[in-house]
């Protein structure tokens, strides 16, 4: 199966989602994963080096692919039961070229103005991908919201705004936590550094989410 | 601030122009240059600002101003051929604009046409 973390906004938190995500298909579905950095940035490169100097944490193989990776990819998936790919902050070939195959989508985008500013070109682009892929599952998360409970009306209308674009919104969201932060510079998941805090019940929340959507073979979202 | 009024605000029933994969690949290149031909194409371009701009321009006009200020002109003269001459005739006749409001028309937009459009325009033309 291949996941494909990306969207045009920078800083909204792909790259800690991609590697959660990562570390909980190797660590809770005991399974293969391949991550695919086409992020410039090597955000999930410098993690995955991090975490290599740990020989305790379960091995995750990663790689740099960047412009028209369609063959590539098709070709790695045959071999992992998971590949997540972490594309960088902007529309690009690779971008492209990993939606035309993927399975999901998950476009993080934070409760902000300039980052829902981005939603009207992400659902042209996801809509016209599903015409040459119609398995594409696509979803909008909401990501490093405000904990402050005077912010959930934003939360709200953030998710109200990408979904009168006809994407999926995942209910689950993630919210500002310095542990995303702190488990990242050591090449760690927040469900290894605290398998029972709030952040790893958000990331799983998000994985059980996509892995319990329902396939799908059409030319449109419905 | 609300962030509501982000919310789309248009349903568009117009059908997606089929493509292939490899248009849908390609097109990123083109959105990189601000051109996208396949994703997000209906974006203004120069041409539309420019010329979408103009009444807008107008409207905002003081109201005690009933006709623009007019910019000093002063007269030139050109060659034209009979056929070009028919031609601005014509186009003066049916649009009621007098034939050197025409060529100023005609003149600005082709001045601010791209400079690669404009050097095709003119190495297609087969007017001598």
């Amino acid at each position: 199966m291949m996941i494909l973390v990306g969207g045009e906004k920078g800083g909204s938190g792909k790259s800690c989602l991609a590697q959660n995500l990562a570390v909980y298909f190797t660590r809770d579905k005991n399974a293969i994963v391949l991550m695919v950095d086409c992020d410039p940035q090597r955000t999930t490169s410098d993690w995955i080096q991090a975490r290599n100097t740990d020989p305790t944490l379960p091995a995750i193989n990663c790689i740099q692919l960047y412009g028209k990776i369609r063959n590539d990819l098709l070709s790695l998936n045959q071999h992992y039961d998971y590949v997540v790919i972490d594309c960088g902050g902007q529309d690009n070939l690779a971008l492209r070229a990993a939606m035309s195959v993927a399975d999901h989508v998950v476009i993080p985008l934070r409760p902000k103005r300039r980052d829902l500013k981005t939603v009207p070109h992400m659902e042209d682009m996801l809509s016209t991908c599903k015409m040459v892929n119609p398995k594409l599952l696509a979803s909008f998360l909401i990501a490093q919201c405000p904990a402050l409970p005077s912010q959930l009306k934003r939360i709200n209308e953030a998710k109200e705004v990408c979904g009168s674009y006809g994407i999926n919104v995942l209910k689950a969201v993630t919210y500002n936590r310095n542990i995303y932060d702190d488990s990242e510079e050591q090449g760690l998941s927040v469900l290894e550094l605290d398998p029972e805090g709030k952040a790893a019940i958000e990331m799983i929340a998000i994985a059980e989410e996509l892995m319990a959507m329902t396939p799908d073979d059409s030319y449109e979202f419905n | 601030m609300s962030l509501i009024d982000l919310k789309k605000s248009n349903v568009s029933n117009a059908k997606k122009k089929k493509v292939t994969v490899d248009e849908f690949i390609a097109d990123a290149e083109n959105y990189a240059v601000g051109k996208p031909e396949v994703v997000s194409s209906e974006k203004m371009t120069l041409d539309q600002a420019i010329t979408t701009k103009a009444p807008a321009v107008e409207t905002n006009w003081p109201k005690r101003l009933t006709t623009k200020p007019k910019l000093p002109k002063r007269h030139a003269t050109f060659s034209l051929s009979e056929d070009a001459i028919a031609q601005l005739n014509l186009l003066s006749r049916e649009s009621k604009l007098a034939k050197s409001h025409l060529i100023r028309i005609l003149v600005n937009e082709f001045f601010y046409e791209e400079q690669t459009r404009k050097l095709a325009r003119l190495l297609k033309s087969e007017i001598d």
